[in-house]
């Protein structure tokens, strides 16, 4: 038996330190989903809370045939997914994007902190539709491979190339080159 | 390979490492002779790829797991307050719990006694109705049709 098999038959039995090793293993996966997807301080930290809730509730539940950091994952892409759904019934969430001028900020690093860097990208994904958002997510941030990505968002492997290939042409067309623009003029 | 073709690998599995060596080899051999998938390639680089990739992860604030903790606390708290309400109940009753029961099983097994003794006392009353009735029976032999033709 593995540490986290231990970690997990000891969190069953109501053992609060060994959910935290849980949690620890994968809080900034859940967080930063979160954070990326619903764009709030507020709105992540909560969602990332009832996602370990529903992981403690759930864990005696879990099967240890499958891979518990992929179950953590379902669990996260749900929730967040869902929060998105009720959010946007009561208010547009379309994140005002500044166009163009968003990448060329991106590439501008020396006039601007990283924090803002960051913020500009977060913008940039915020143009996609949530589902689109999820796979450019779970594969730029997060570095999970195309089958990880299918097996977390329980799509087709084919639907999250299509996904992904949507997203990026997307994007360069809302955002291309800075030179592109200059050599066009 | 016609450049449609190769922008689609070029914007999925080339790009995100998914291509087997044979065909990342004939990607890479294509981009060599063709500027444009080389320019096309070169801008979802820069564009996409390289600020995605340096996006740096947030720090998790310490706030959400101790308040996870306060909340599994809270649950375990309120699970044992129930079950220890449970057992105090029953321990702090006992001595009238049992008295009661004895009772209750005393009062039981005298009105099941009772209700046996009334029922054979009723059983004993319906074989004499029933013999008496048959001794009617007896008198005749039969409906008025049977008793003509005997």
């Amino acid at each position: 038996m593995n540490d986290l098999d231990k970690f997990i038959k000891d969190a069953v039995n109501g053992d609060v330190r060994a959910f935290e090793q849980i949690y620890k293993a994968s809080a900034s996966f859940v967080y930063n989903v979160a954070w990326s997807m619903l764009r709030n301080e507020h709105d992540a930290q909560e969602a990332t809370q009832e996602v370990f809730m529903k992981v403690y509730k759930e864990l005696k539940n879990f099967r240890f045939a499958s891979s518990f950091k992929t179950w953590v994952y379902r669990i996260t892409v749900n929730h967040v997914l869902n929060v998105r759904k009720s959010q946007s019934r009561y208010k547009n969430h379309e994140v005002m994007v500044e166009d163009e001028n968003v990448i060329d900020h991106i590439s501008d690093h020396k006039e601007q902190n990283k924090e803002d860097e960051q913020e500009m990208i977060m913008k940039m994904l915020d143009i996609l539709d949530p589902q689109q958002k999820m796979c450019m997510v779970l594969r730029h941030l997060e570095g999970l491979s195309y089958q990880q990505v299918a097996e977390v968002t329980r799509m087709n492997l084919n639907t999250v190339r299509t996904h992904l290939k949507r997203s990026r042409e997307l994007l360069i067309k809302k955002f291309p080159r800075k030179e592109v623009i200059e050599h066009e003029m | 390979m016609k450049c449609e073709d190769m922008r689609n690998l070029l914007l999925t599995d080339y790009l995100d490492g998914e291509l087997d060596a044979e065909r990342r080899f004939q990607v890479e051999v294509h981009l060599k002779s063709c500027y444009q998938c080389k320019d096309f390639f070169a801008e979802v680089k820069t564009q996409i790829k390289n600020p995605l990739d340096n996006y740096e992860v947030k720090k998790v604030p310490d706030s959400i797991w101790l308040n996870i903790k306060e909340r599994i606390e809270e649950q375990q708290a309120r699970a044992f307050n129930i079950s220890e309400k449970i057992n105090s109940w029953l321990w702090g009753w006992k001595p009238a719990l049992t008295l009661a029961l004895t009772l209750i099983i005393f009062v039981g097994v005298f009105f099941i006694n009772n209700v046996k003794i009334s029922s054979k006392a009723i059983d004993k009353t319906d074989t004499t109705v029933y013999l008496v009735d048959n001794e009617e029976d007896v008198a005749g032999f039969g409906t008025n049709i049977e008793n003509y033709f005997l």
